[in-house]
Protein backbone atom coordinates (compact mmCIF):
# COMPACT_ATOMS: atom_id res chain seq x y z
CA UNK A 1 0.00 0.00 0.00
CA UNK A 2 1.65 3.56 -1.08
CA UNK A 3 1.61 6.00 1.51
CA UNK A 4 0.54 9.39 -0.07
CA UNK A 5 3.56 11.78 0.32
CA UNK A 6 1.80 15.37 0.51
CA UNK A 7 3.89 18.65 -0.05
CA UNK A 8 3.47 21.98 2.08
CA UNK A 9 5.47 24.64 0.85
CA UNK A 10 9.34 23.52 1.68
CA UNK A 11 8.20 20.24 3.91
CA UNK A 12 7.33 16.87 2.64
CA UNK A 13 4.40 15.21 4.76
CA UNK A 14 4.46 11.61 5.05
CA UNK A 15 1.28 10.30 6.63
CA UNK A 16 1.06 6.62 7.34
CA UNK A 17 -2.73 5.51 7.17
CA UNK A 18 -2.14 1.82 8.15
CA UNK A 19 0.14 -1.20 8.97
CA UNK A 20 2.97 -1.40 6.30
CA UNK A 21 4.43 -4.29 5.18
CA UNK A 22 8.41 -4.02 4.66
CA UNK A 23 7.92 -3.65 1.12
CA UNK A 24 5.79 -0.69 1.72
CA UNK A 25 8.15 0.51 4.37
CA UNK A 26 11.39 0.52 1.59
CA UNK A 27 9.00 2.14 -0.95
CA UNK A 28 7.94 5.26 1.46
CA UNK A 29 11.68 5.64 1.87
CA UNK A 30 12.56 5.16 -1.64
CA UNK A 31 9.74 7.55 -3.20
CA UNK A 32 10.59 10.15 0.18
CA UNK A 33 14.14 10.19 -0.97
CA UNK A 34 13.17 10.77 -4.75
CA UNK A 35 10.73 13.44 -3.57
CA UNK A 36 12.81 15.42 -1.45
CA UNK A 37 15.82 15.46 -4.56
CA UNK A 38 12.93 17.07 -6.96
CA UNK A 39 11.49 19.67 -4.46
CA UNK A 40 14.37 20.46 -2.76
CA UNK A 41 12.33 19.98 0.26
CA UNK A 42 13.91 21.30 4.33
CA UNK A 43 12.01 19.30 5.64
CA UNK A 44 10.41 15.46 5.87
CA UNK A 45 7.78 14.77 8.33
CA UNK A 46 6.91 11.55 9.25
CA UNK A 47 3.35 10.81 10.42
CA UNK A 48 2.87 7.05 12.23
CA UNK A 49 -0.40 8.14 14.60
CA UNK A 50 -1.76 5.15 12.99
CA UNK A 51 0.55 3.06 14.10
CA UNK A 52 -0.34 0.45 16.72
CA UNK A 53 2.78 -1.07 16.67
CA UNK A 54 6.60 -1.02 14.82
CA UNK A 55 8.96 -3.53 14.86
CA UNK A 56 12.73 -3.13 14.14
CA UNK A 57 12.61 -2.91 10.59
CA UNK A 58 10.06 -0.15 10.39
CA UNK A 59 12.48 1.78 13.25
CA UNK A 60 15.25 0.69 10.83
CA UNK A 61 13.68 2.14 7.87
CA UNK A 62 12.63 5.63 9.27
CA UNK A 63 16.08 6.35 11.16
CA UNK A 64 17.51 5.36 6.90
CA UNK A 65 15.08 8.39 6.16
CA UNK A 66 16.71 10.73 8.69
CA UNK A 67 19.68 10.00 7.71
CA UNK A 68 19.12 10.18 4.26
CA UNK A 69 17.25 12.68 4.34
CA UNK A 70 19.78 14.73 6.04
CA UNK A 71 22.29 14.49 3.33
CA UNK A 72 19.89 15.76 0.76
CA UNK A 73 19.53 18.74 2.77
CA UNK A 74 16.50 18.17 4.77
CA UNK A 75 15.29 17.94 8.60
CA UNK A 76 13.17 14.96 9.35
CA UNK A 77 10.32 14.79 12.27
CA UNK A 78 8.70 11.71 12.75
CA UNK A 79 5.42 12.37 14.86
CA UNK A 80 2.47 10.81 16.40
CA UNK A 81 4.64 7.93 18.27
CA UNK A 82 1.28 6.19 20.29
CA UNK A 83 2.44 6.10 23.95
CA UNK A 84 1.97 2.00 24.32
CA UNK A 85 4.30 2.01 21.12
CA UNK A 86 6.70 4.44 22.72
CA UNK A 87 6.83 1.85 25.62
CA UNK A 88 7.32 -0.90 23.26
CA UNK A 89 10.11 0.63 21.72
CA UNK A 90 11.78 1.59 24.63
CA UNK A 91 11.69 -1.84 26.57
CA UNK A 92 12.99 -3.47 23.20
CA UNK A 93 15.53 -1.41 22.78
CA UNK A 94 14.59 0.22 19.65
CA UNK A 95 15.97 3.77 19.92
CA UNK A 96 15.91 6.11 17.11
CA UNK A 97 18.34 8.11 18.73
CA UNK A 98 19.58 10.17 16.19
CA UNK A 99 15.86 11.22 15.73
CA UNK A 100 13.84 14.22 15.67
CA UNK A 101 10.31 13.37 17.20
CA UNK A 102 7.59 15.32 17.90
CA UNK A 103 3.51 15.17 19.51
CA UNK A 104 2.01 15.58 16.30
CA UNK A 105 1.70 17.33 13.23
CA UNK A 106 1.40 20.80 14.27
CA UNK A 107 4.33 20.32 16.02
CA UNK A 108 6.96 18.93 13.70
CA UNK A 109 6.20 21.79 11.64
CA UNK A 110 6.76 24.12 14.42
CA UNK A 111 10.18 22.34 15.39
CA UNK A 112 10.75 22.29 11.49
CA UNK A 113 10.16 26.03 11.19
CA UNK A 114 12.54 26.78 14.31
CA UNK A 115 15.39 24.48 12.74
CA UNK A 116 15.10 25.93 9.44
CA UNK A 117 15.22 29.78 11.45
CA UNK A 118 18.41 28.27 13.54
CA UNK A 119 20.24 27.15 10.30
CA UNK A 120 19.46 30.37 8.52
CA UNK A 121 20.72 32.46 11.84
CA UNK A 122 23.79 30.99 12.06
CA UNK A 123 24.71 31.18 8.14
CA UNK A 124 23.97 35.06 8.90
CA UNK A 125 26.39 34.89 11.58
CA UNK A 126 28.94 33.48 9.58
CA UNK A 127 28.33 36.34 6.84
CA UNK A 128 27.27 33.86 4.01
CA UNK A 129 23.40 33.66 3.50
CA UNK A 130 22.49 31.38 -0.33
CA UNK A 131 19.48 32.46 -1.58
CA UNK A 132 16.77 30.15 -0.07
CA UNK B 1 -25.62 -28.15 67.60
CA UNK B 2 -26.78 -30.06 64.79
CA UNK B 3 -24.57 -32.81 66.20
CA UNK B 4 -26.39 -32.16 69.95
CA UNK B 5 -30.14 -31.95 67.82
CA UNK B 6 -28.86 -35.27 66.08
CA UNK B 7 -28.07 -36.99 69.45
CA UNK B 8 -31.27 -35.97 70.80
CA UNK B 9 -33.26 -37.51 68.27
CA UNK B 10 -31.76 -40.49 67.62
CA UNK B 11 -30.16 -41.64 70.73
CA UNK B 12 -32.11 -45.04 70.87
CA UNK B 13 -31.01 -45.97 67.39
CA UNK B 14 -26.91 -46.18 67.20
CA UNK B 15 -26.77 -47.59 64.06
CA UNK B 16 -29.24 -44.82 62.36
CA UNK B 17 -27.27 -42.02 64.33
CA UNK B 18 -24.02 -43.46 62.91
CA UNK B 19 -25.27 -43.52 59.47
CA UNK B 20 -26.82 -40.14 59.68
CA UNK B 21 -23.26 -38.87 61.06
CA UNK B 22 -21.29 -40.47 58.38
CA UNK B 23 -23.12 -38.84 55.59
CA UNK B 24 -23.12 -35.26 57.71
CA UNK B 25 -19.33 -35.07 58.39
CA UNK B 26 -17.96 -34.56 55.08
CA UNK B 27 -20.89 -32.33 54.11
CA UNK B 28 -20.14 -30.21 57.15
CA UNK B 29 -16.28 -29.91 56.14
CA UNK B 30 -17.40 -29.31 52.81
CA UNK B 31 -19.37 -26.04 54.02
CA UNK B 32 -16.79 -25.15 56.64
CA UNK B 33 -14.18 -25.00 53.95
CA UNK B 34 -16.25 -23.11 51.71
CA UNK B 35 -16.70 -19.98 54.33
CA UNK B 36 -13.46 -20.03 54.93
CA UNK B 37 -11.98 -19.76 51.27
CA UNK B 38 -14.89 -17.78 50.46
CA UNK B 39 -13.93 -15.08 53.12
CA UNK B 40 -10.29 -15.69 52.44
CA UNK B 41 -10.62 -14.66 48.86
CA UNK B 42 -12.84 -12.16 49.55
CA UNK B 43 -10.26 -10.16 51.77
CA UNK B 44 -8.16 -10.96 48.94
CA UNK B 45 -10.13 -8.99 46.78
CA UNK B 46 -9.88 -6.07 48.57
CA UNK B 47 -6.43 -5.97 49.80
CA UNK B 48 -5.66 -6.11 45.54
CA UNK B 49 -7.93 -3.34 45.38
CA UNK B 50 -6.70 -1.07 47.72
CA UNK B 51 -3.25 -1.51 46.72
CA UNK B 52 -4.09 -0.67 43.57
CA UNK B 53 -5.97 2.29 44.62
CA UNK B 54 -2.66 3.33 46.71
CA UNK B 55 -0.94 2.60 43.42
CA UNK B 56 -1.99 5.09 41.44
CA UNK B 57 -2.63 7.76 43.82
CA UNK B 58 1.07 7.88 44.08
CA UNK B 59 2.14 8.57 40.85
CA UNK B 60 -0.43 11.61 40.13
CA UNK B 61 0.98 13.27 36.91
CA UNK B 62 -0.05 17.04 37.66
CA UNK B 63 0.13 20.25 34.90
CA UNK B 64 1.43 23.36 36.52
CA UNK B 65 2.00 25.21 33.33
CA UNK B 66 0.91 24.91 29.95
CA UNK B 67 3.10 22.15 28.56
CA UNK B 68 4.87 21.86 31.52
CA UNK B 69 3.79 18.34 33.41
CA UNK B 70 5.64 17.24 37.02
CA UNK B 71 5.57 13.57 38.51
CA UNK B 72 6.14 13.73 41.99
CA UNK B 73 7.35 10.30 43.14
CA UNK B 74 7.29 9.24 46.67
CA UNK B 75 8.12 5.69 48.34
CA UNK B 76 9.40 2.61 46.96
CA UNK B 77 8.92 1.72 42.96
CA UNK B 78 8.62 -1.89 42.20
CA UNK B 79 8.80 -3.11 38.88
CA UNK B 80 5.32 -2.92 38.59
CA UNK B 81 4.61 0.79 40.13
CA UNK B 82 7.42 1.56 37.89
CA UNK B 83 5.80 0.29 35.14
CA UNK B 84 2.39 2.03 36.14
CA UNK B 85 4.51 5.40 36.35
CA UNK B 86 5.69 4.99 32.81
CA UNK B 87 2.58 4.68 31.20
CA UNK B 88 0.57 7.36 33.24
CA UNK B 89 3.16 9.44 32.31
CA UNK B 90 2.96 8.97 28.51
CA UNK B 91 -0.50 8.96 28.63
CA UNK B 92 -0.56 12.50 30.42
CA UNK B 93 2.17 13.91 27.62
CA UNK B 94 -0.35 12.87 24.95
CA UNK B 95 -3.60 14.37 26.68
CA UNK B 96 -1.86 17.36 28.05
CA UNK B 97 0.76 17.75 25.27
CA UNK B 98 3.47 18.66 27.37
CA UNK B 99 7.00 19.67 25.83
CA UNK B 100 8.66 19.16 29.51
CA UNK B 101 7.98 17.24 31.93
CA UNK B 102 10.12 17.38 35.36
CA UNK B 103 10.18 14.01 36.83
CA UNK B 104 11.11 14.72 40.87
CA UNK B 105 12.75 11.77 42.95
CA UNK B 106 13.07 13.67 46.26
CA UNK B 107 10.76 11.19 47.81
CA UNK B 108 12.44 7.90 46.83
CA UNK B 109 14.63 6.74 49.06
CA UNK B 110 16.83 4.16 47.63
CA UNK B 111 16.83 2.91 43.70
CA UNK B 112 18.33 -0.44 42.06
CA UNK B 113 19.82 -1.06 38.78
CA UNK B 114 16.23 -2.33 37.54
CA UNK B 115 14.51 1.02 38.67
CA UNK B 116 17.24 3.06 37.24
CA UNK B 117 17.20 1.45 33.81
CA UNK B 118 13.44 2.15 33.77
CA UNK B 119 13.74 5.56 34.92
CA UNK B 120 16.49 5.77 31.87
CA UNK B 121 13.38 4.06 29.39
CA UNK B 122 10.95 6.25 30.83
CA UNK B 123 13.20 9.55 29.41
CA UNK B 124 13.64 7.83 26.07
CA UNK B 125 9.86 7.06 25.65
CA UNK B 126 8.73 10.40 26.81
CA UNK B 127 11.70 11.90 24.19
CA UNK B 128 9.71 9.69 21.30
CA UNK B 129 6.38 11.35 22.20
CA UNK B 130 8.35 14.78 21.83
CA UNK B 131 8.81 15.58 25.48
CA UNK B 132 11.88 16.61 27.38
CA UNK B 133 12.56 15.06 31.17
CA UNK B 134 14.21 16.74 33.90
CA UNK B 135 14.72 14.49 36.96
CA UNK B 136 15.23 16.27 40.14
CA UNK B 137 16.27 15.51 43.85
CA UNK B 138 18.18 12.65 43.41
CA UNK B 139 19.79 12.25 46.84
CA UNK B 140 23.29 11.69 46.91
CA UNK B 141 22.78 7.77 47.57
CA UNK B 142 21.11 7.79 44.41
CA UNK B 143 23.37 9.57 42.62
CA UNK B 144 26.04 7.44 43.63
CA UNK B 145 24.06 4.17 42.62
CA UNK B 146 23.20 5.56 38.93
CA UNK B 147 27.02 6.24 38.50
CA UNK B 148 28.21 2.89 40.16
CA UNK B 149 25.13 0.73 37.74
CA UNK B 150 26.57 2.82 34.90
CA UNK B 151 23.03 3.73 33.89
CA UNK B 152 23.76 5.76 30.27
CA UNK B 153 22.81 9.50 32.10
CA UNK B 154 23.60 11.59 28.93
CA UNK B 155 20.37 11.07 28.01
CA UNK B 156 18.94 12.57 30.96
CA UNK B 157 18.82 16.11 32.26
CA UNK B 158 19.45 16.60 36.22
CA UNK B 159 19.02 19.72 38.64
CA UNK B 160 19.53 19.12 41.61
CA UNK B 161 16.14 20.44 42.98
CA UNK B 162 12.21 20.52 42.20
CA UNK B 163 12.48 24.54 42.33
CA UNK B 164 15.90 24.20 39.91
CA UNK B 165 14.04 21.80 37.75
CA UNK B 166 10.90 24.07 37.26
CA UNK B 167 13.40 27.10 36.53
CA UNK B 168 15.10 25.44 33.61
CA UNK B 169 11.89 23.43 32.50
CA UNK B 170 9.99 26.92 32.37
CA UNK B 171 13.40 28.77 30.96
CA UNK B 172 13.21 25.71 28.24
CA UNK B 173 9.35 26.76 27.47
CA UNK B 174 10.29 29.98 26.99
CA UNK B 175 8.87 31.62 30.02
CA UNK B 176 10.10 34.28 32.23
CA UNK B 177 8.73 34.46 35.32
CA UNK B 178 9.11 38.16 36.66
CA UNK B 179 7.65 39.60 40.48
CA UNK B 180 4.69 41.90 40.38
CA UNK B 181 5.25 45.62 41.39
CA UNK B 182 4.40 45.91 45.35
CA UNK B 183 1.86 48.06 46.14
CA UNK B 184 2.12 51.60 47.47
CA UNK B 185 5.39 51.84 44.93
CA UNK B 186 3.43 53.88 42.22
CA UNK B 187 4.11 57.00 42.06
Amino acid sequence: MEVPILKQGHYLIASIQSALTDADLSQLRAALIDKVGRFRAKGVIVDVTALDVMDSFAVRTLRDIAHMARLRGAETVIVGIQPEVAFAMVQLGLTLKGVATALDLEEGLAFLDMQRQVRVDDKRAQGRLDHE
Amino acid sequence: MLARSLFAKYHGDFEKLSRILDAYEPAANRIANTVAVGFVQERERIIRQQQEAIRELSTPVLQVRERLLILPIIGVIDPQRARQLTEQLLRGIRTNRAKVVVIDITGVAAMDSNVANHLVQTVEASRLLGATVIVTGLSPEIAQTLVTIGVDLSEMATVGDLQGGIEEAEHLLGYKVVPLEEPGTKA
